[in-house]
């Protein structure tokens, strides 16, 4: 078995080139883009925006729909529901169920926003690293330090989840399969048979999380960690163009959203 | 200022634990040591698991404190909190198991680590990294991701983080044991060269006889004191040594060993090519007195 | 008849992107009884792939394993009977110790096979003395343990089990030369009290030369050799290919008889290698 943490997939695109910190912020405002359009013409703005972002990503769109299938199989089926609920003039009924139109209206809006939040979403996960993720929060988080929050610890901490959580689902594995060789059985049913399942695989695996946190901390401890009240860091984040030119086209989307709202409510459709 | 040359002195130094679940008063893990290490110097330190040399090591950087005794570090005391950092800086540690002690997913983003702690600015931060990982040779493979490393790589790496903080010393607790013969070959070398070009203390614990050819003195520990400390020709030359010792026997010193309990008279050495020459030059001496 | 046999075995995943990747490949061989086998080859060569196929943790993707010409994957109805038949000790045995006392341990297979108490007794006290551990510490934590003893605890609950096979894998690594001196013998002494199988990973070529009747070489999950060790050791420019190494006896052997022009043998053990300089310095005396 061999376990991917995160689904960044490296790749040299200009949304992988983007400023981390500009991307967390577009994220954000497109989410809020996506929720506040309900015209039909807005949300037709926003999948061509989404689609642009998916052709930009330089990963194949095979690859989006096998990511995302499970779960945009699962919501469009709770949105279809929506056609049977709302009240107004039926367009279509058979016995006790009738669909109509303000029942369609909802589920091709809710559908079109959860869509193109998966997939924006998707694509930011894609063309982000775990690292850059990081540094994005590091930087956007630095404001809590006034109030006493130790960014710094918080961004060590998770780095060193993004370091140790794959090591030790390796380790659990393995202890897993070291088990079933010495015979556990795997299969047995009962909540009983179960934890005594789970004690063989738990119980080693935190003496050795235990260990690795102990020489961890060491090997920080003698790298001076801790000593010095401000770390300085060897990474920069540098707002380019490209990144100016992001927020701008963003911008742009909201703007156009708006007017679209305003202009083309759904029940002129 | 005394001894300047002079850059770790144990004196008098005392270490116990208690365990008291167990029933024991007092354990002493660390007898009496007194020991002086001078720059440059390449030490390997030996002996049987428990007999204290990792133990002894932590006192070297202030990880550990001694309960009697002193440990000075370029004449700072261990025990002096404010100096802590310096001391580190001067005396830097690498483990045994290298994926506990690298921290960042990518290998520059570790190396960096230690000079971010120190609050550095970003140019010199970039120049000690740059500088760290041409030294151990993996200045090539700075934005690759840490996991994909071997083992040898990656143990590489932690030197580098290490030696970015620009130490006067590097210990190092058997670095090699859980390598393939590739990746210990490959930290060696790196050792080797870091204390020839850069003059880094090596202070190195290792079991392995062929990693002993470099050290310039050896120091065998046996349970909780110095047992010996010398050459490793007196080591070797003496096989009941080798044997108290636990060293990884090296078939080339079981050879000559086993050769001259056959009557067979040839130079001790651990050394492979010496050996070589020393086997050859036999056969022909003995072609030529026919 | 061979006790374990591989034929046409390969083991590849899905690597995305629509190729799989091999970890073993189109392997064939067949292992006869009362044998020690080798297992070398880089980090990255298929050995732990390998030594998981044949205990029955994974399923060959193509191919099928005979253990005692009944394939493992038809015949037996339930996969936990492979496991028992073919021991298997992962590298860093001791991270799966959890009981409270070694004695609880070392039991753990073997309750697991649904034995009666008096067996499960035998077979913890005959297990620990094979694996060299003393009668005073199966009462005590394995958490207290020596990395050795610990070690030596893990493998005593494989030999518990009393597999046909045993699969070591690199049993030896990051112990102390004490430690791992202990081990080896505990293995040999095991083996020639048992007769059984034994598959032996390791990275140290001169404890497979003293220790293995037969050698693997992998590579890039291929099989590129399987031989005595004294065949495997005599292609040197092969091995060197692959990244591995010869015995330094070996080494050291080979350059003294090619600068003497004395012997083309190859020697891959220290007493070989003292009876051959004998008499080599007797010949010439003559």
């Amino acid at each position: 078995m061999d376990i991917v943490l995160g689904q960044y997939l490296p790749g040299n695109s200009v949304l992988h080139r983007l400023d981390p910190r500009i991307k967390f912020i577009s994220l954000f405002a497109l989410m809020i883009v996506v929720f506040s359009a309900w015209s039909y013409l807005a949300l037709l703005i926003i999948t061509f925006f989404t689609a642009v972002l998916v052709l930009m990503s330089r990963i194949r769109v095979k690859i989006y729909m096998k990511n995302t299938g499970i779960i945009l199989g699962m919501t469009m089926i709770s949105a279809l529901l929506n056609l049977f609920y709302g009240s107004g003039k039926p367009v279509f009924s058979w016995g006790f169920i009738s669909i109509t139109e303000m029942g369609i209206q909802n589920s091709i809006v809710v559908m079109t926003r959860i869509f193109n939040m998966l997939i924006l979403s998707t694509c930011f996960m894609f063309t982000t690293s775990p690292n850059d993720m990081t540094y994005g929060l590091q930087s956007l988080l630095k404001p809590l330090k006034r109030w006493g929050v130790n960014v710094d610890d918080l961004i060590i901490m998770i780095t060193i989840a993004l370091r140790f959580i794959p090591i030790s689902l390796t380790e659990a594995n393995k202890i897993f399969n070291s088990q079933k060789s010495r015979g556990a059985d795997i299969n047995k049913r009962g909540i009983v048979n179960k934890i005594a399942l789970f004690i063989p695989i738990v119980l080693p695996l935190f003496a050795s999380v235990f260990r690795r946190a102990y020489e961890l901390s060491m090997a920080m401890e003698c790298r001076c960690y801790g000593f010095k009240e401000e770390r300085t860091h060897l990474k920069r984040l540098e707002t380019t163009a490209k990144d100016i030119f992001a927020l701008a086209s963003i911008l742009l989307l909201m703007i156009g959203v708006i007017f679209c709202n305003k202009i083309n409510p759904t029940h002129l459709f | 200022m005394f001894g300047i040359d002079k850059l770790i002195s144990v004196k008098n130094v005392s270490f116990s634990a208690y365990s008291e679940e167990k029933g024991e008063k007092q354990r002493f893990i660390l007898k009496n040591i007194n020991l002086e290490i001078a720059k440059g110097e390449f030490v390997a330190i030996l002996g049987k698991n428990g007999s204290g040399k990792s133990t002894l090591v932590k006192h070297f950087n202030g990880i550990l404190l001694p309960s009697e005794g002193k440990v000075l570090v370029n004449g700072i005391d261990t025990k002096d909190e404010d100096k802590l950092c310096e001391i580190r800086q001067k005396v830097g540690m690498v483990f045994q198991n290298p994926d506990n002690q690298i921290i960042s997913a990518i290998v520059e983003e570790d190396v960096a680590f230690g000079p971010e702690n120190l609050g550095l600015d970003r140019e010199e931060i970039i120049r000690r990294v740059e500088s760290a990982l041409k030294a151990v040779g993996m200045y090539d493979l700075r934005k690759h991701s840490t996991d994909m490393l071997s083992g040898g790589q990656k143990q590489r790496v932690a030197i580098a983080g290490v030696f970015a903080m620009l130490p006067s010393c590097i210990v190092l607790d058997e670095p090699t044991s859980m390598l393939d013969p590739q990746g210990r070959k490959e930290v060696i070398n790196t050792l080797v060269k870091l204390n020839k070009e850069s003059g880094t203390t090596i202070v190195l614990i290792t079991h392995n006889t062929d990693e002993l050819v470099y050290a310039d003195r050896i120091i065998a520990m046996e349970a909780g004191s110095i047992f010996k400390d010398t050459s490793l020709k007196e080591i070797i030359l003496n096989i009941e040594y080798s044997k108290a010792l636990g060293l990884n026997s090296s078939q080339c010193l079981d050879l000559i060993y086993k050769l001259k309990g056959k009557g067979i008279d040839i130079p001790i050495t651990i050394d492979e090519n010496e050996c070589i020459n020393n086997l050859a030059k036999m056969i022909e001496e003995d072609k030529m007195c026919r | 008849m061979p006790v374990i046999e591989a034929e046409n075995v390969s083991y590849s995943y899905n690597g995305g992107a629509g190729f799989d990747i091999f970890r073993v490949k189109k392997m064939n061989f067949s292992i006869e009884k009362n044998q020690i086998i080798g297992v070398i080859g880089h980090t990255g060569s298929g050995k732990s792939t390998l030594a998981q196929l044949l205990n029955g943790l994974i399923k060959p993707t193509e191919g099928k394993i005979l253990l005692n010409g009944k394939n493992l994957w038809e015949d037996f109805s339930n996969i936990r009977e492979v496991h028992f038949k073919v021991g298997l000790t992962f590298q860093y045995p001791e991270h799966q110790l959890f009981k409270d006392t070694v004695y609880d341990d070392i039991a753990f297979g073997p309750i697991n096979q649904g034995l009666s108490k008096q067996e499960v007794n035998t077979r913890v006290l005959n297990a620990a003395e094979f694996a060299g551990i003393s009668k005073d510490i199966l009462q005590r934590s394995p958490f207290d343990l020596s990395g050795g003893e610990k070690r030596r605890t893990a493998i005593a609950g494989i030999i518990a089990i009393d597999p046909e096979v045993l699969i070591l894998d690199e049993p030896t690594s990051g112990l102390d030369p004490i430690g791992r001196r202990e081990i080896l013998e505990s293995i040999y002494n095991y083996h020639n009290k048992k007769k059984n199988v034994i598959i032996f990973i390791s990275h140290i070529m001169e404890d497979i030369a003293e220790m293995c009747d037969k050698v693997m070489v992998l590579d890039k999950g291929n099989l590129e050799m399987f031989d005595t060790p004294m065949k495997v050791f005599s292609n040197s420019s092969i091995l060197s290919n692959l990244g591995l190494e010869v015995p330094q006896i070996t080494r050291i052997m080979k350059i003294v008889h090619q600068r003497t022009h004395t012997s083309d043998e190859t020697i891959i053990k220290i007493d070989d290698a003292i009876r051959n300089i004998i008499k080599i310095l007797d010949m010439k005396r003559m």
